[in-house]
């Protein structure tokens, strides 16, 4: 998965998270437009661009597909022009509808899994088309402030013909933000959720830094990990059922923990009995050698108590291990709750639709 | 008690005493096996439970760990009935006439 270092990588590349894009992006290859001209100028000229040309190297010119806009977003264009033209990002960010300014390394995003046809058939379009879904690892950068915050994204590359003329219905990348991190640990807690779905999703590496998925998952919809749906939108453009699928992952983590746990406590109940075992048998033997006559019923009495007592006492104190699991999932189940709920609220996501409430 | 009875004692407790472990060994790792066999099969049917988002899982919780804690507690039944009959077992030879030192 990504190291730890990655998060030290600098700044490559800029990109504004769009509610819906479409064929049509701003700064576009094939577009050739005088408006599409015009940002990339602006962009090259802004803060955030030179920041971005000082690190990368690369000017923004029309040839870099870097910014989407969303389908009818008028509004959503003069916002990324005052962003460029903005003496104070941070100011600009937080007045804006837009959700964050990213910066990402091509370097630091790691391919999750590719559905196409064949690893997902429900989810492919066609046989030709397939959806990458890779996570990043990047900052939120400010010029102004000269500061950066670490984040993670996950970016949905679709490739999906059109059914009947055969041509990419959309291309390009698009940025589903799962949250901005306040900090590197928090940030890292949601490299490990990432990391559990490698691990369950039994990935196959096809070449350096790249995952192709050996048996299929969700995408597609609303139920998915890294889903889709245009009926859930923040404000920001962020696709709040991302935030629920991290959710119900936290959930699985916390049972899965649960369960891993309450193993714990029955093997350490066994280890338990055995030492009783031996411990009442040597003892109750030792006792019975100085009952005389007595000994044998000495003996079977003292081995009766032992072991009853002893096992009861033993089994109180499993039971009181898997109660403590059992508080420990309660908390876990509540912290992803909040989490969540924060996360919704952040997006603009809140309230959640039927079926989504935490 | 005779002459008898008095050598055939110890040696009697060392029968039980041999007894006791090996049939503590065996009850503890067969319901140890037990036990953990009980959580696997709970373990995955809750999964998949909470995996498909139905219901509630408080009786499904509930029933398992009632189940893993009977099966944990049976040592406490099973060793000591085990003792006993061996216990019986040996006052029955004895009272036919059998005794260690005569065998």
């Amino acid at each position: 998965m990504l190291a730890s270092g990655t998060w030290l990588l600098p700044a490559g590349m800029i990109v504004i998270p769009a509610r819906r894009a479409d064929a049509s992006p701003l700064v576009a290859p094939d577009t050739g437009s005088s408006e599409a001209a015009e940002t990339a100028t602006k962009f090259e000229r802004s803060k955030v661009g030179q920041a971005w040309s000082s690190v990368t190297g690369l000017s923004a010119t029309s040839s870099l597909a870097l910014i989407h806009h969303t389908q009818g977003a008028g509004l959503h264009v003069a916002e990324i022009h005052s962003l460029f033209e903005a003496e104070n990002l941070d100011a600009a960010l937080n007045q804006s509808q837009l959700t964050r300014v990213v910066a990402w390394e091509e370097e630091s995003s790691v391919t999750l899994f590719r559905l196409n046809a064949e690893t997902s058939p429900e989810a492919a379009v066609g046989s030709a088309g397939y959806i990458d879904v890779r996570l990043g690892v990047g900052t939120l950068y400010s010029v102004a402030a000269a500061t950066s915050r670490v984040f993670t994204v996950l970016m949905l590359d679709a490739y999906l013909p059109e059914a009947d003329q055969g041509q990419t219905q959309f291309r390009g990348t698009r940025l589903v933000p799962i949250d901005t991190q306040k900090s590197i640990e928090t940030a890292l807690q949601t490299i490990d959720v990432a990391s559990g779905l490698l691990e369950e999703f039994s990935f196959t590496p096809v070449e350096s830094g790249e995952f192709v998925a050996t048996r299929s998952g969700s995408a597609g919809g609303a139920g998915g990990l890294f889903c889709v749906n245009n009926d859930w939108v923040g404000s920001n453009g962020v696709q709040c059922c991302a935030n629920y699928a991290i959710y119900k992952e936290m959930l699985a983590g916390c049972f899965a923990k649960f369960l891993s746990g309450v193993a714990a406590c029955i093997g350490n109940v066994y280890l338990r009995a055995g030492a009783l075992a031996l411990g009442c048998v040597a003892g109750c033997a030792g006792a019975a050698k100085f009952a005389g006559p007595g000994a044998l019923k000495v003996f079977m009495v003292c081995l009766a108590l032992c072991g009853v007592l002893g096992s009861v006492g033993n089994c109180a104190v499993g039971l009181l291990c898997i109660a403590e699991r059992l508080f420990d999932l309660h908390t876990c189940e509540s912290d992803a709750k909040i989490q969540y709920m924060r996360a919704l609220k952040d997006d603009g996501c809140w309230p959640a639709p039927e079926g989504y409430e935490p | 008690m005779n002459r008898t009875d008095q050598k055939a004692i110890p040696s009697m407790l060392w029968r039980l005493v041999f007894w006791a472990v090996v049939d503590g060994m065996i009850i503890v790792s067969a319901t140890g096996i037990a036990a953990f066999l009980l959580w696997g099969i709970g373990a995955e049917r809750l999964w998949n439970l909470r995996s498909s988002g139905e219901g509630a899982l408080g009786w499904e919780v509930f029933f398992w760990l009632a189940g893993i804690t009977v099966v944990m507690l049976s040592p406490a039944i099973l060793l000591p009935l085990a003792a006993w009959r061996r216990y019986h077992r040996m006052v029955r030879a004895r009272s036919d006439g059998y005794t260690p030192t005569s065998a």
